[in-house]
């Protein structure tokens, strides 16, 4: 559970929910669309954490804003939603231009995106075995 | 209910493919375009029956997307959704204005988000193409159920936004000192007056009409209803300014900056 909003780290409901949808296209024809969306994020976070970060070292409040609305749109969508709910906050301090209080939940994010690596790949075993 | 083609139009990769999802998954054929400028490409190549529109976009944002759609919507029996994922106000003035058929947060659960797909698509199939009522700003569903991204408050329309490239109004009071920024006098306007030729783009999904400000040796000024992309090529159609500039044909301009003046934009391009 996430201290500051009392959400779960991921969403199994989320991710059940996803599951229904069945497969997705192209190369994950015979994968879950969920499988697909976990990888495409996975392939993402870097660049998008590296973005949010530099845009936290510039004091950049609008890059701020857009960088941490994409990685909370990502991240909600595959279940993460205590790391969503941290972007939204720094979304909303981005779009505030007030970022006197962004280091300490940057710093949750930035723990989340790495604790999501290992969990998310954790989670395609779990599923792909089922 | 099948053969019929939804374009999903979304910048982000993993809410295309879970909409794609949502629309095979009803025997719907999906489409994408990651930009509203790609999404007026493929509405201008082949028929689509529903537009599912993200709003916050960079460059053409849903809003300014669904201008475009609204005049195909004249010819064509198109249905809209404006997909967000904003967490605080949207415009509703420009909602009311722009009349999406519905409007979907981006936190709905799917089960409603296939309802109001399926809805929408029935009632094109039963209607004529009369736009539904704008809807109603509704907030995101409050069980944390929520299968899609959702936004955050930015503000409130994302044309109201300064483009990336703010930078002083094209439409100088005064020209820049140098001969190649000294606007050339068209031979038609009164002297003195202020200068308005009727133009248009004729490069994009749709003819764009513009109001040329100002014609100078190496490039046009000119105000729109839309913003442009920085380098975007626009091919502008105006005989009275090709006669003016001693040009044939259409006039081949690259967007140099482009500026937000009140409801409308000024565009300084210089010729390609």
């Amino acid at each position: 559970m996430n201290n500051q909003t009392n959400l779960p780290f991921l969403d199994e409901e989320i991710i059940s929910n996803m599951k229904e949808l069945g497969n997705g296209d192209e190369a994950f024809a015979n994968r879950l669309l969920i499988v697909q969306l976990i990888t495409v994020y996975l392939e993402n976070l870097s660049e998008r954490v590296t973005e949010l970060s530099e845009a936290m070292k510039k004091s950049d409040a609008p890059v701020i804003e857009r960088s941490a609305h994409t990685l909370k749109s990502s991240s909600r969508l595959i279940g993460l939603v205590a790391l969503a709910e941290d972007c939204q906050t720094l979304e909303d301090m981005g779009f505030d231009k007030k970022l006197e209080n962004a280091q300490p939940v940057f710093e949750r994010v930035i723990s989340a995106t790495t604790k999501a690596v290992d969990v998310l790949k954790n989670k395609i075993i779990e599923i792909e075995k089922a | 209910m099948s053969g019929k083609t939804i374009l999903i139009v979304d910048d982000a990769v993993e809410t295309r493919l879970f909409l794609k999802g949502i629309v095979n998954s009803l025997a719907f054929t999906p489409v994408e375009a990651k930009s509203g400028i790609d999404a007026l490409k493929i509405l201008g190549d082949q028929k689509i029956d529903l537009v599912i529109l993200d709003v916050l976009m960079p460059n053409l944002d849903g809003y300014q997307t669904l201008e475009f759609i609204n005049q195909l919507k004249k010819t064509q029996n198109i249905k809209v959704i404006f997909f967000s994922g904003k967490k605080g106000e949207l415009d509703q003035t420009k909602i009311n204005e722009l009349k999406p058929d519905d409007f979907i947060h981006k936190t709905v659960d799917i089960q409603v988000l296939k309802t109001k797909i399926k809805k929408l698509i029935n009632a094109e199939e039963s209607q004529a193409t009369k736009p539904m009522a704008p809807p109603a700003m509704q907030p995101p569903q409050a069980a944390p159920k929520q299968a899609t991204p959702s936004a955050a408050p930015q503000p409130p329309i994302a044309t109201s936004k300064p483009p990336p490239t703010a930078v002083p109004p094209a439409v100088a009071a005064k020209p820049a000192a140098g001969a190649a920024a000294k606007p050339i006098s068209p031979q038609t306007p009164a002297t003195g007056a202020k200068l308005e030729l009727n133009a248009t783009i004729t490069n994009m999904p749709i003819v764009l009409d513009i109001i040329i400000t100002q014609l100078t040796p190496s490039g046009i000024v000119f105000q729109s209803k839309f913003q442009f992309k920085e380098g975007a090529q626009l091919s502008i159609n105006c005989p009275q300014a090709a006669t003016t500039l001693k040009k044939a044909g259409e006039l081949q301009t690259k967007v140099q900056k482009c500026v937000q003046d009140g409801e409308n934009y000024i565009v300084n391009t210089s010729f390609a």
